[in-house]
């Protein structure tokens, strides 16, 4: 085991050389249309030529492409991601500012779609080509098209015209869990409702084939021949089994998550990464932009580590394979 | 039979041993229409989709940015009050009527002309950026895997690695970088549908390479490129079929969030309009439901018709 975490963390090392490659090349090939448009909105410079020199200084892209790579390189090893244009604090301690409400909103977001994915697809696999999986099935394949952020207009409507009551729409403060749970329930329950449904939808169908195939297995046979009660067989002997690969999902889901993040945020104007990410694309603040885009890749990478490890740990036939 | 020959009537020996007849075109889809019904619908709505894209000026019944003027209720031409000025009033977030089928939005103008409409954005993009990425990523599967050794492994992790990546947070970034027009909208959700087309061609490659017609070929002197193009692509064209449809699926859906968040190119597109919808959902809903739900329909239709023909086509790959 221990041979095997170490030659994935060996592994790992020129991945997230390659994310942080992969970031600079699509951030930093700063075209005349990107340029343009920062210093456009950068007052202070006598005319458009002279802030297009000034953008390029202070971002440094008037050099040669590979001494900017090398120094980008140098930058995010030591943490600095640079300076955002519009408030001069270091990108790295805006994020730090912004990270609980995207990490709260999360966490919901998963814990949503496990509670309504996990029995779902049980259920639909134990129940296989019965009515209810059928129907559940159907639910399944309307929940994985529809847009989280379609599916959250409904819900707005649906809670207005049932409750009388929506979720703050324009920007409020943002209480967290600990100083103010209601109000932060009321900010965060609709949009994690919203994104859980709509991650759960995989997750679901997954554990339903993943049931469907353990179910078949010999041991499973063996259990329900010892006359042990359908809940026991479920539970303690396929549950464990068809769970493995929905955690890999799970553990995946984390990069879909923040995507859907940034749609929800924007949509309920939660302070998190996401609604940071889009502002700062309206006012063209490029350091920032690019520092959510590599950390958010960084996180995946080891977020991928992780999920590889326990899978491993999970099934030794991995770690020998 | 020993003994004398018997005459046999030739037509009835013809007919033991003549091939079967392979089915007409119309006679399988008929088959597959009754047998995934679900299916069915999926292919209905991506005809009924193209043919809105395609007739949009016959079938939309007003232009994009038609506005329409309905008589004032408050009008009065006496009255000093801004309001009771003009005797025509534009018809803002109208309910539907028998004349607007969808109701109208906030500037007035029809949803559903701006729906029909809209279906050239979805599906040119869709199919576009999904063909591109598809070429592409055969291009790539299919070499890196039949030239296996350190080139797959390297192209392979790179893959990996991208694949991995929110595909939402990477447009995002193009956009900031590149004018957000119809091309590089395009061109970026050609690169991130790339990399798992490349995965699926690569391992049916390498299931194929071990055939032994791919080695008789080789052995009588075939070239790469000849084995590469004749034997083992054949066998990559069923899974991709599977891929691409349930894959503009997915490029619909981000196209929609992408044109939701603002960021997407000038023009008319379903996911603007839903962010549009959404500003006075509460007071007008119709607007944002059905802009919200021609985006579901559509990702509906390729994920259901992608589903059914991957039950037919290759079972293998379900899920």
């Amino acid at each position: 085991m221990r041979a095997y975490i170490i030659s994935r963390l060996l592994l790992n090392i020129p991945v997230v050389f390659l994310a942080i490659t992969l970031v600079f090349l699509a951030s930093h090939a700063m075209t005349d249309y990107a340029t343009r448009r920062v210093a456009s909105s950068l007052t202070g410079a006598a005319n458009l030529e002279e802030a297009i020199k000034q953008v390029r200084h202070e971002l440094g892209t008037d050099r040669a492409l590979h001494i900017q790579y090398l120094d980008y390189i140098g930058d995010v090893l030591r943490g600095d991601l640079g300076d955002s244009l519009l408030t001069k604090r270091p990108v790295l301690t805006e994020l730090k500012d912004r990270l609980p409400p995207s990490i709260e909103l999360g966490i919901l977001d998963l814990v949503v779609a496990l509670t309504v994915s996990v029995p779902i697809g049980i259920i639909s696999a134990i129940r296989q080509d019965s009515w209810i999986d059928y129907l559940l099935r159907f639910l399944a394949i309307l929940w994985l098209a529809i847009p989280s952020f379609y599916l959250a207009v409904i819900l707005l409507i649906i809670c207005f015209k049932v409750i009388g009551w929506t979720p703050p729409l324009t920007v409020t403060a943002y209480h967290n869990f600990p100083s103010d749970p209601v109000k932060n329930l009321q900010m965060l329950a609709l949009p994690a409702i919203a994104g859980g449904i709509a991650t759960g939808a995989s997750i679901m169908r997954l554990l339903r084939s993943q049931m469907l195939e353990v179910l078949r297995q010999d041991y499973v046979r063996t259990a329900w021949a010892k006359g042990l009660r359908e809940r026991t067989v479920v539970t303690r002997h396929a549950l464990k089994n068809a769970l493995i690969p929905v955690l890999t999902i799970a553990g995946l889901l984390v990069g879909v998550l923040f995507s859907g993040n940034v749609i929800l945020e924007t949509m309920f104007s939660i302070p998190g990464m996401g609604l940071f990410l889009v502002t700062s694309i309206r006012q063209n603040d490029f350091p920032v932009v690019d520092g959510i885009v590599l950390v958010v890749a960084i996180v995946l990478v080891f977020t991928n580590l992780a999920v590889d490890l326990t899978y491993a740990w999970l099934d030794p036939r991995i770690r020998y394979g | 039979m020993v003994g004398r020959a018997e005459e046999v009537e030739p037509s009835a020996l013809a007919l033991e041993w003549a091939p079967a007849k392979t089915p007409s075109l119309w006679r399988s889809l008929g088959r597959f229409m009754v047998r995934k019904p679900l299916g069915a619908f999926g292919v209905t709505v991506i005809v009924v989709l193209i043919v809105m894209a395609v007739g949009a000026p016959v079938l939309a019944r007003y232009g994009v940015e038609e506005t329409f003027e309905v008589p004032n209720p408050a009008y009065d031409p006496s009255s000093l009050d801004s309001g009771a000025f003009s005797p025509t009033v534009i018809d803002k977030q109208a309910s539907p009527t028998m004349s607007h089928w969808f109701g109208t939005d906030n500037f007035g103008r029809d949803t559903y002309a701006r729906i029909v409409w809209g279906a050239r954005r979805t599906l040119k993009v869709g199919l576009l950026s999904l063909t591109v990425g598809t070429v592409v990523g055969i291009l790539i599967g299919l070499t890196s895997a039949y030239f296996s050794g350190l080139v797959d492994t390297v192209v392979q992790r790179f893959m990996d690695t991208f694949q991995s990546f929110p595909a939402l947070l990477f447009l995002l970034l193009l956009v900031t970088v590149f004018e957000p027009s119809e091309l590089s909208l395009t061109m970026g959700l050609a690169i991130v549908s790339v990399p798992s087309i490349s995965r699926i061609v690569r391992s049916v490659v390498l299931q194929t390479r071990e055939m032994p017609y791919v080695e008789a070929a080789h052995l009588i002197g075939a070239s790469h490129l000849r084995i590469m193009g004749r034997h083992i692509l054949p066998n990559v064209m069923a899974p991709i079929i599977v891929i691409f449809t349930i894959g503009v699926g997915a490029v619909i859906l981000a196209e929609a969030s992408v044109s939701f968040l603002g960021f997407g190119p000038p023009g008319i597109s379903w996911g603007q309009m839903l962010d549009t919808g959404r500003l006075f959902v509460l007071t007008s809903p119709w607007l944002a439901l059905f802009s919200g739900g021609a985006i579901t329909m559509a990702v509906l239709a390729f994920n259901l018709a992608g589903d059914a023909l991957r039950d037919v086509l290759d079972p293998r790959l379900r899920m």
